[in-house]
């Protein structure tokens, strides 16, 4: 059996998937870019690149689980290039999710924040 | 339409973009003659009132002073027109001219050519411009003024604005005069003028606040802003203390505590309360990541393992307990960022008694390893 790709940028994850859910609310895009990871210490958010709008689509379901379709490759990259490297999409369904870390101090299982 | 340039324009591009550089990240003393001046030429062009220009010392103490006089000269000082200035300084300075000189740049600059240039521009300055001190100056400004100003004054307009980021237009149009581009010169002088002597300013009616340069800035050998062990942007104070200051190690903001604490007495409970992953790698990075791995117990490596993002990514799981008081078993995630040669210990959760647990379970949330293959993007 084929494997999904999984793409790593960071702490943000693009994990394939072979079919988008049901009920997912488009994400209106209005810059050349879209977050999908902020930043809280340096400004240098994860975005990925919206050079073309009708190939480059985001979703979200109920939870807020984002979910991407691309028709094109399509570049995830920081504004500030020396903290992460430029990572190249191949088109395909995604869905985006943080990476995990567990707190010993709360107990509590959270995404990993930068 | 100009289509090309010669070398020795290009020699004078390379020449304006490091006179430029030099200017933000050396800062030099506030000419405050020109500042005043520059200030009230702006106004003009934006048909308000003249205004008399109060200087502080730094950004933080510039707003105290614009909120003091509010405090002592009550609504005298304060109109309603107050809090549409700030913006509407923005919108002078973005639709009135920086946007009319980049559409007589446009048309008359090849496309090419400007995108050719705009590139240089982009790599040579707009990290260092816009990721570094505008980013960090505005958002130290924002976080302290909510931590501090908000809970004393109740009432803050926070009505300033930070003029920094368009100086990278500036450069950029200022070589297109060079060059021979057919700009308004009086909104260019305008634009140039103010940016260059007003970083930070506070407009109200009839008086606007600016603030003094920073007297020092550092920065690391990957221009990002850094200092091991004071802040790296230093301005004037009014007390004998700093009323304002940033710290950063390779560019990440970090508290003051783990600039100014010597390696040796950093405490390992800090790391333990830090939720945000780039301070704990900075404190992974001036602990020391082998004095940080030996407090540890390894419990599995990428060796044990065939698989070359983990390889790369020198993936471990280490058991930490020991720097718990009362945990038995407190498994974490070494890895190294492939990028930047950081270091990181991130918590698992404790059932994790291996790397394929550790990945699965906690990073990837619950997600089956097997079905996925990561894609190495060198």
């Amino acid at each position: 059996m084929n494997k999904l790709r999984h793409y790593t940028h960071g702490e943000v994850n693009f994990f394939e998937t072979n079919m988008l859910p049901n009920n997912l609310s488009k994400v209106e895009v209005k810059d050349s870019f879209y977050i999908v990871g902020e930043s809280e210490t340096h400004g240098n958010d994860h975005r990925v690149a919206v050079l073309d709008k009708q190939k480059v689509e985001f979703f979200e379901d109920e939870k807020g689980t984002l979910y991407m379709r691309n028709l094109t490759e399509t570049n995830v990259y920081c504004p500030n290039k020396d903290r992460h490297d430029t990572v190249t999409l191949q088109p395909g369904l995604w869905e985006i999710d943080k990476s995990m870390e567990y707190d010993y101090l709360e107990q509590e299982l959270r995404a990993v924040v930068d | 339409m100009i289509k090309s340039i010669t070398s020795q324009q290009q020699e004078y591009f390379d020449n304006l973009i490091q006179e430029y550089l030099k200017d933000i990240t050396e800062f030099p003393e506030t000419n405050k003659e020109e500042a005043i001046r520059v200030c009230q030429d702006m106004a003009e062009s934006m048909n308000v009132k003249k205004p008399i220009i109060i200087f502080g010392k730094n950004p933080y103490e510039t707003i105290l002073i614009c909120e003091m006089s509010k405090v002592i000269f009550g609504n005298s000082c304060e109109s309603k027109k107050d809090s549409q200035l700030g913006s509407q300084l923005g919108s002078q300075l973005r639709t009135q001219l920086s946007f009319q000189l980049e559409s007589q740049l446009e048309s008359q600059l090849d496309s090419q050519l400007s995108f050719q240039l705009e590139s240089q521009l982009y790599s040579q300055i707009d990290s260092q411009l816009d990721s570094q001190l505008y980013s960090q100056l505005w958002s130290q400004l924002d976080s302290q003024l909510d931590s501090q100003l908000r809970t004393q004054l109740k009432n803050i307009n926070d009505n300033w604005y930070l003029s920094l980021w368009w100086r990278y237009w500036d450069c950029f149009y200022q070589f297109g005069k060079h060059i021979g581009i057919k700009f308004d010169n009086k909104k260019l002088d305008l634009l140039n003028r103010f940016l260059k002597h007003c970083y930070f300013v506070v407009p109200h009616e009839g008086i606007w606040f600016v603030s003094e340069n920073p007297i020092k800035t550092n920065w690391n050998n990957k221009k990002q802003l850094h200092n091991d062990n004071k802040s790296c942007l230093e301005f004037k104070s009014s007390l004998d203390v700093p009323t304002f200051e940033i710290f950063c190690l390779n560019g990440i903001s970090v508290p003051e505590y783990l600039v100014k604490t010597p390696e040796s007495k950093l405490d390992i409970n800090w790391f333990l309360e830090e939720k945000n992953a780039d301070i704990k790698a900075e404190f992974i990075r001036k602990y020391g990541i082998d004095r940080m791995i030996h407090l540890g117990k390894q419990i599995d490596t990428y060796e044990n393992h065939n698989n070359d993002w983990w390889t790369k990514s020198e993936y471990k799981l280490i058991d930490m307990s020991a720097i718990f008081e009362s945990i038995d078993y407190a498994p974490h995630l070494y890895m190294k960022n492939q990028t930047t040669g950081i270091y990181h210990l991130e918590a698992v959760t404790p059932d994790c008694k291996n790397l394929i647990d550790a990945i699965g379970k906690t990073r990837w949330n619950g997600r089956d390893l097997n079905k996925y293959t990561t894609i190495d993007i060198k």
